[in-house]
């Protein structure tokens, strides 16, 4: 029937599941009529509106009578919305009470579950975002800063002693080294250490060393420029501080921005022969070191043909500079590739005496005094 | 849903079992390791999910197994069926001294709410699932969490819980105040609430904590006198205090052996020395 709506009605002495009934409103008075039983009449302004039950949802009609209380509560809610929408304006106030405290239990999950999943989405755009916060962080480092870690990095190195700051292979360094870096906004400087192992290193802001086997290794001055314009890309590209901020965390980077550099400079000494960078990062400083070759009018396949050289005449040399720059098949054709792509042209070759060079590098010459 | 109608009767006075006598073709189901013994001629099989036989497809069984797990019992339930021609009896015990409560799903509305682990066994067609509590305070301070069981259907369901078990009627406005952990189980017409205990004192020196559980009708509720965290505190207490000294005299009792054996040695390491 039109306004009726089914319910339960509970009392003291009635069973604990309550008793079937149908519930309408006429006028200002509530009518329950129990299956068995007479028909109840109750003024609204009698009955009480609670919200009950263990979901904190029912809606409750209780009225007292001289046997306790009595109470009904709608079977469902499409009970509920006839009885909502039926009663007299009387009880609506109460009736809003009750819609919003069961709101108010929804409202309070959805805000915990958002923001939780809001922290999950920062964490997860912060991982994705790593490379990028990474990059953006190494362009804020300013580079007297980067100076700085450089000169104290080679400071700690030339308290092994081992550094050559001069003679033939240093100025073949410099040569090859100005051509390469002319226009750079950082002031390079060259040096060899005094190691048989074939490796180079860039530290930041513009410190190139080079080991004294690698210019035994190499058999041309365009092989060695090929090794120089992809280290100097390492320093052009912030390699090395972005590499720092992968591996020391964000702590070293404030103490370099914050001036304090003798401490990382000391672990950066001794990390940067053996410091690893991505492969996209290599990738990026091969792919910048060929176009810098070109720029320097020196032949970029001086660069593939001495990884080549590594790959197959020297396996069981320590090759420091593969361990660290990982020179697999895929790379070197990456490399060539790249060269391929270039436009076709012809390099005047360096007119360094490689001769003179490497003899002045050999061991026999340190050995005699 | 069919129902099974079940004979049983509850033995023992605070560690107890139920016996219940199945009918031929009748089954009951518990959790797993709750039966105490069976006759021959049941068979006993362990079902993923409630073993209420409403699901039939797997993954929906899983799913129901993976949300009672979350209420504190099984992923598996056991489900003791009568194969044999006559009566047979399967008996349950309970894991803890306390009192074993049948309670008549149908005259409480088809649905009761039990504290985490309460179900021990019931007749098949008793569901088991889980009644999250969406009121966060309640959660957090009412001593049953966030989480309880909701049993559904209309057979006996056994619930169990330590110490001595009290049925109480709330008729409508009536409530209660009962200490966070002493509720076992409710009717899901009760409106379950906390309640601060009021005075700073009483919350601090009053022993029941912070908060209250207010119970309010209509409804039946079930509570337990001794909850398990109360007993294995106390237990815990007393089995600290047996193993040491008790007492001042006992104080002066080690000092009095300590203070022998030290002289003991230095008496002895001179008498040596002679």
């Amino acid at each position: 029937m039109n306004g009726r709506f089914a319910v339960r009605l509970y009392g003291r002495d009635l069973p604990a599941a309550g008793v079937p009934a149908s519930a309408w409103f006429v006028g200002q008075h509530l009518r329950v009529a129990a299956e068995p039983g007479p028909e109840l009449d109750i003024a609204v302004d009698q009955l009480r509106v609670d919200t009950g039950g263990f979901d904190h949802d029912r809606l409750y009609l209780g009225w007292d009578t001289p046997a306790g209380r009595l109470s009904i509560s709608p079977v469902d809610a499409a009970a509920e919305a006839t009885l909502v929408g039926t009663a007299p304006a009387l009880l609506d106030a109460a009736l809003q009470r009750h819609a919003r405290g069961t709101r108010r239990n929804r409202h309070q999950w959805r805000l915990i579950t958002g923001v939780a999943a809001a922290a999950a989405l920062l964490l997860a755009s912060l991982w994705w975002t790593y490379g990028a916060l990474v990059s953006w962080a190494a362009d804020h480092v300013p580079p007297e800063a980067e100076a700085k870690l450089g000169a104290a990095t080679l400071a700690e190195l030339k308290k092994g002693g081992k550094l050559i700051e001069q003679g033939p292979a240093v100025d073949a360094l410099r040569e090859i080294g100005g051509r390469l870096t002319a226009g750079s906004r950082y002031s390079y400087h060259w040096a060899l250490l005094d190691e048989p192992s074939i490796n180079a290193f860039a530290a930041p802001g513009g410190q190139v060393v080079v080991h004294r086997g690698l210019i035994a290794a190499a058999r041309t001055p365009e092989e060695l420029a090929g090794v120089l314009a992809h280290e100097i890309q390492h320093i052009e590209q912030r390699h090395t501080l972005k590499s720092m901020i992968n591996g020391l965390g964000v702590a070293a980077l404030a103490t370099v921005v914050l001036g304090d550099v003798s401490a990382v400079a000391g672990m950066l000494a001794y990390q940067i022969g053996t410091l690893s960078y991505s492969r996209d990062l290599e990738a990026e400083a091969d792919r910048l070191g060929l176009r810098a070759l070109v720029r320097a009018d020196i032949a970029p396949q001086g660069m593939a043909d001495f990884f080549r050289t590594l790959e197959k005449e020297a396996p069981q040399m320590p090759i420091a500079l593969l361990s660290s720059h990982p020179a697999t098949e895929a790379r070197i054709e990456a490399i060539e590739a790249g060269i391929a792509a270039l436009p076709k042209q012809d390099y005047p070759p360096l007119a360094i005496d490689w001769a003179a060079v490497q003899a002045s590098v050999s061991p026999d010459r340190t050995a005699a005094p | 849903m069919d129902m099974d109608p079940i004979d049983y009767s509850i033995h023992g006075d605070d560690l107890q079992y139920v016996e219940l006598r199945l009918a031929p073709g009748r089954c009951a189901v518990s959790e797993p390791g709750a039966m105490m013994y069976v006759d021959d001629g049941v068979t006993i099989r362990s079902e993923i999910g409630d073993g209420s036989g409403r699901e039939t497809h797997f993954l929906g069984r899983l799913w129901r197994g993976i949300r009672r797990s979350f209420s504190g019992e099984s992923l598996f339930t056991s489900v003791y069926a009568n194969d044999a021609a006559g009566p047979r009896r399967v008996a349950f015990a309970a894991a803890s001294p306390g009192q074993i409560v049948p309670v008549d799903l149908a005259a409480v509305g088809g649905e009761l709410i039990v504290q985490r682990g309460g179900f021990l066994a019931g007749a098949r067609g008793v569901e088991i699932g889980v009644a999250l509590q969406k009121r966060i305070r309640v959660g957090l301070f009412g001593g049953e969490g966030f989480i309880m069981q909701r049993l559904t259907g209309n057979g006996t369901a056994f619930i169990h819980a330590s110490g001595a078990l009290t049925e109480m009627r709330l008729a409508p406005g009536e409530s209660l105040r009962v200490d966070t952990g002493c509720l076992v189980a409710l009717q899901n017409t009760v409106h379950y609430d906390i309640r601060y205990v009021g005075r700073l004192k009483s919350a601090l020196f009053g022993g029941e904590g912070l908060f209250f559980a207010q119970l309010s009708g209509p409804g039946t509720i079930w509570l337990q006198s001794m909850p398990l965290k109360r007993l294995s505190q106390t237990m815990l207490g007393s089995a600290m205090a047996a193993s040491r000294p008790r007492g001042a005299l006992g104080i002066l009792w080690v000092i009095a052996i300590a203070a022998f054996v030290i002289a003991n040695i230095l008496l002895g390491g001179s008498g040596g020395g002679e």
